[in-house]
């Protein structure tokens, strides 16, 4: 396993965003509320967590950004997977499973 | 961040980005974020006061998250601005060839005008590359010394001035230097030969270098093949052994390698090859590749005690001197070798020294290319300013749509640098074409003129032109455009504004009339000095005439030459078309000069020691074959042979000089150790050059004083071929075969050869006047095309009031002219102080010439008024009646 626990953890936040996005453009409230549903609220984080999480993975180039307009007809920021963060996705979801994996055997060792 | 499928912003403009400050945009996001919340909220029934109130709380700490995100978006906002700024420099760019494409007229002048400057620059820097920048090809090439012997007395001495700046040395001084000399290493000496080389199809005149065993390795070259000479070889009776020039070697001996250990018949004598040099060493860079490298010193004629001096020295600066303490040390080494107080030393870098005649007129012409370019940066800026014009609906349309001042100048800047690097790319193409010329028509003694070429340097060189340009160009419009908005560029463009920007342009056209000036001064100074060259009579009538100057072995003795001489003269004389033939040692402007002092029987001034006057033997009928003219006494005539009174004839300059104007005629001159009674004064002719001063010259007999490197002159019958060099060949091969013919010239073409410098010097800085005044005149055209639009409206109410169309003409013309007259009161003080520089190439004509000012300013007036006559005729012609609707 190539990142270590810590890394992990804040790292979990950061593959549901780009799994979000994954499926298109959205603005930070999406997201939030898109992690709220699909996690059945199971995953509490303040509202102002979410924003530094999507700032560094825009500097990372993961994500990209545009002020588009929105439902309440004004412009929003809107987020968008790059690329690269396309690529993220795939290695971050592989090493996700394998962490899973191995924390099972851990837990449940075979007889 | 912009995206590129953004489709809402017209896409013929570039990205001027709309961008909110970091502060507003972070907080507008968690502005809108929260008011989402509360929608939300609201929707369930929570009331709407409550409902924010629960939706801030729900954000967390917002002063804390805010603060984060602009920290973290700050310093993504300077990465993103580097990557923007790319980007935008790329748009800019492709907006700027769009632009260029879509306004071909300008553009195409443009790039014309520009192509043309930067060609001319390119070539003109490729030779100056070639001939004094490009460091020679050997290890360490700035240590190497060109160790010369001057003597500054002589310097006012029309006969051996030419040897005050740099004496050749002889066996004494180099030995002196090789054991005594701290400063330098390594010293060498060698001197220009030529040989008879014996092949199967018989004998061949080839140049060569004798050089002393030491020279290979003060260049640290290496032989390609086989060994080097070897100490202790150049001496008195050493052995006969060749080097082969790796050019020679390939080409004549089809680089077989079993040519070291060869035996060559060289000047009738067997020398065995030893090695071959590697490519391209070159000692006289002023010449091609010699094949042949010989040894010095191993004739009788080197010993010390013949002061015989024909050398050239070379050497390296030892670690840590300097030129100045080499001059010094060698001085004091060869003053007390020579025992010789008058003798001075001058110790400069070789590739120095051999460009050191080059060097000034390749830096008049460095100066005419510059100020070509400098027109053709002026004429575009001025062109892009009255383009401006065209561009009004552009500029303040992304003015208004937030384009800052900065974002426009840079893209006024790209625009130039687009069209600057597309007149890199053409004028390189062009200046393929112009060094083709250049090195074409080069005059002889141009170092290294053969490896002129365009090479890294030189395209780095274009480059930097390039750059230097379009920003030159570029600035003036984008300053205007910087400092007081796109508008006000609008104004200088159409001339509508305020005095300040029509002055500008006025001040540009000014500019470049006063820079064409001074390149146009220039030529014309050159070209009336030419002109004045050319006039000179050299004291002979060359028209007809062509010489054939030969070389005979050293071992025939004075009666075979004689008789050679004789039969050769008899044999040419017999040919059809030849009119006269003779023969003489040194003929003007074809064989070299030589001088030996010359005692006058009884001086004008007591104790006045013999001074060196220019020798010449020649055939009686000589001088009326050359047609020069007898002042006094008679010429020689067949009686005045050997073993009859030993007899002279001097120059005018030698009465002027030695016997201080009196009749020479009856006294008697001692040359060479023999008295000879002076039977007649002859004029002065010109030897070296049409500019030089005459020289005191004394004229013997041939048959008393034969000389083995005789010239044959013959005049051809009106209208006749003057004897081909085939014929020449044939008639020396049978009256004597070991005689190799070494010159063949006719008089005339020898002469235009003695000025072939100053005839392209004058070329290239006129080739670049006219350049100068095109451009000039398409430049102050464009002008007056549209000073004559813009002005329609005035044109048309003074034709409505009832002026005539010639008034209109003479009002438009009569601008044009005032920036003329501005133009030649700045241009005048230029082109004195230019004149002042090109001084020491000029020939009897001054530098502040008045012919030439009054012609330049003629041409430059008929240039303005052709120019500007045309748009105004066609603006007088106008129906007052259309000009006034249309507006």
């Amino acid at each position: 396993m190539s990142t270590n626990t810590r890394d992990r953890l804040r790292g979990t936040l950061e593959l549901l965003v780009l799994r979000t996005l994954a499926w298109g453009p959205r603005h930070g409230y999406a997201i939030a509320r898109w992690l709220e549903e699909t996690t059945s609220a199971g995953l509490r984080v303040e509202d102002g967590s979410l924003y530094p999480a999507l700032y560094r993975m825009e500097q990372r180039g993961w994500i990209q950004s545009d002020w588009r307009r929105s439902e309440l007809d004004r412009p929003a920021k809107f987020y968008r997977l790059t690329v690269a963060g396309r690529r993220q996705l795939k290695r971050e979801t592989i090493e996700w499973r394998a962490f899973v994996a191995a924390v099972a055997i851990v837990l449940e060792p075979s007889t | 961040m912009t995206s590129r499928d953004d489709t809402s912003r017209d896409a013929s403009l570039p990205p001027e980005v709309i961008r909110p400050s970091v502060d507003k945009r972070v907080s507008s996001e968690i502005a809108f974020h929260i008011e989402m919340r509360a929608r939300e909220l609201v929707a369930r029934g929570v009331p709407p006061e409550e409902a924010r109130r629960r939706a801030t709380e729900r954000f967390g700490n917002l002063d804390a998250v805010v603060a984060e995100l602009n920290r973290i978006e700050r310093t993504t906002d300077r990465t993103a601005r580097r990557t923007r700024y790319v980007a935008e420099l790329a748009y800019d760019g492709r907006f700027a060839l769009r632009m260029i494409a879509r306004r071909r007229t300008f553009a195409a002048v443009a790039i014309g005008t520009l192509a043309l400057g930067i060609g001319a620059a390119t070539a003109i820097y490729s030779v100056v590359d070639a001939v004094l920048l490009r460091p020679l090809p050997y290890d360490e090439p700035d240590r190497l010394a060109s160790v010369w012997v001057t003597q500054p007395g002589l310097a006012n001495d029309p006969v051996l001035s030419w040897i005050a700046d740099g004496t050749p040395m002889g066996s004494t001084e180099y030995q002196a230097l090789r054991r005594d000399a701290k400063t330098l290493r390594d010293v060498a000496m060698w001197g220009q030969a030529s040989v008879t080389l014996q092949t199967d199809e018989g004998l061949e005149r080839l140049p060569a270098v004798r050089v002393t065993s030491s020279l290979l390795g003060t260049l640290r070259a290496r032989p390609a093949l086989g060994r080097a000479f070897a100490p202790g070889e150049d001496v008195l009776g050493g052995p006969r052994v060749a080097m082969v020039s790796w050019e020679a070697w390939t080409t004549r001996f089809g680089a077989d390698s079993s040519i070291v250990g060869r035996s060559l018949t060289l000047n009738h004598r067997p020398y065995t090859v030893i090695g071959v040099l590697p490519p391209n060493v070159r000692i006289d860079r002023t010449k091609e590749a010699v094949p042949f490298w010989l040894l010095a010193l191993q004739d009788s004629f080197d010993l010390a005690e013949r002061r015989n001096r024909s050398y050239t020295a070379l050497a390296r600066l030892a670690p840590g001197a300097t030129f100045e303490a080499a001059s010094q040390e060698t001085a004091a080494i060869v003053r007390a070798a020579a025992s010789d107080t008058a003798l001075s030393a001058r110790v400069t870098q070789w590739q120095a020294d051999q460009g050191r005649d080059a060097r000034g007129p390749l830096l008049i012409l460095v100066g005419a290319v510059a100020l070509l370019l400098l027109i053709a940066c002026v004429n575009v800026t001025v062109l892009q300013l009255g383009e401006a014009a065209g561009r009004i609906r552009e500029m303040t349309t992304r003015a208004a749509l937030g384009a800052g001042s900065a974002r426009l100048v840079r893209q006024l800047l790209v625009e130039s640098m687009a069209i600057a690097a597309v007149s890199a790319v053409l004028g390189t193409a062009l200046a393929w074409a112009m060094i083709r010329g250049l090195v074409a028509a080069a005059p002889a003694r141009l170092p290294g003129i053969d490896a002129v070429t365009i090479d890294a340097r030189v395209l780095a060189f274009t480059i930097a032109c390039a750059t230097i340009t379009g920003l030159l160009f570029g600035i003036v419009p984008a300053l205007v455009a910087g400092r007081s908005g796109p508008a006000s560029l609008v104004r200088v463009g159409a001339g509508q504004s305020a005095r300040g920007a029509r002055g500008l342009q006025r001040g540009l056209i000014a500019a470049q009339l006063a820079l064409s000036m001074v390149l146009l001064v220039e030529s014309a100074l050159l070209g009336r000095s030419l002109r004045a060259l050319t006039a000179v009579d050299p004291g002979f009538r060359a028209a007809d005439l062509s010489a054939y100057a030969v070389a005979l072995p050293m071992e025939m003795d004075t009666t075979q030459t004689r008789s050679f001489v004789a039969e050769v003269v008899r044999r040419l004389g017999a040919l059809p078309g030849v009119d006269a033939v003779t023969a003489a040692q040194n003929v003007p402007f074809v064989g070299g000069a030589s001088s030996s002092p010359l005692e006058i029987e009884r001086p004008a001034r007591e104790g006045q020691p013999p001074r060196h006057t220019q020798q010449r033997s020649v055939l009686p009928g000589y001088f009326e074959l050359m047609g020069m003219r007898l002042v006094a006494g008679r010429f020689f005539t067949p009686e005045d042979r050997a073993g009859a009174e030993p007899v002279a004839i001097v120059s005018a300059a030698e009465v002027e000089r030695d016997f201080g104007g009196r009749s020479p005629l009856g006294t008697r001159v001692r040359h060479q150790r023999i008295w000879r009674r002076v039977v007649g004064v002859v004029a002065d002719t010109k030897y070296r050059g049409l500019s030089r001063e005459d020289e005191a010259t004394v004229y013997i007999p041939f048959d008393q004083y034969p000389y083995s490197w005789p010239t044959f002159v013959v005049r051809a019958g009106s209208g006749a071929n003057v004897p081909s060099e085939r014929t020449m060949k044939g008639i020396l091969r049978e009256v004597e075969p070991r005689v190799t013919l070494t010159t063949t010239k006719t008089l005339p073409s020898a002469i235009a050869q003695s000025f072939a410098a100053e005839r392209y010097r004058a070329m290239i800085v006129s080739v670049f006047g006219v350049m100068a005044s095109v451009l000039a005149a398409v430049g102050l055209y464009g002008v007056s095309v549209r000073s004559a639009t813009r002005r329609t409206r005035e044109i048309g109410i003074r034709l409505a009031l009832g002026g005539t169309s010639a008034r209109v003409v003479r009002l438009l013309v009569g601008d044009a002219m005032t920036g003329v007259a501005i133009g030649l009161v700045v241009g005048l003080p230029a082109a004195l102080a230019a004149g002042r520089l090109v001084r020491p190439y000029l020939f009897g004509v001054t530098s502040s010439d008045p012919i030439s000012f009054a012609l330049v300013a003629a041409l430059l007036v008929v240039v303005t008024a052709a120019a500007s006559f045309l748009p105004a005729r066609l603006a007088g012609r106008a129906n007052p009646a259309v000009v006034l609707r249309g507006d």
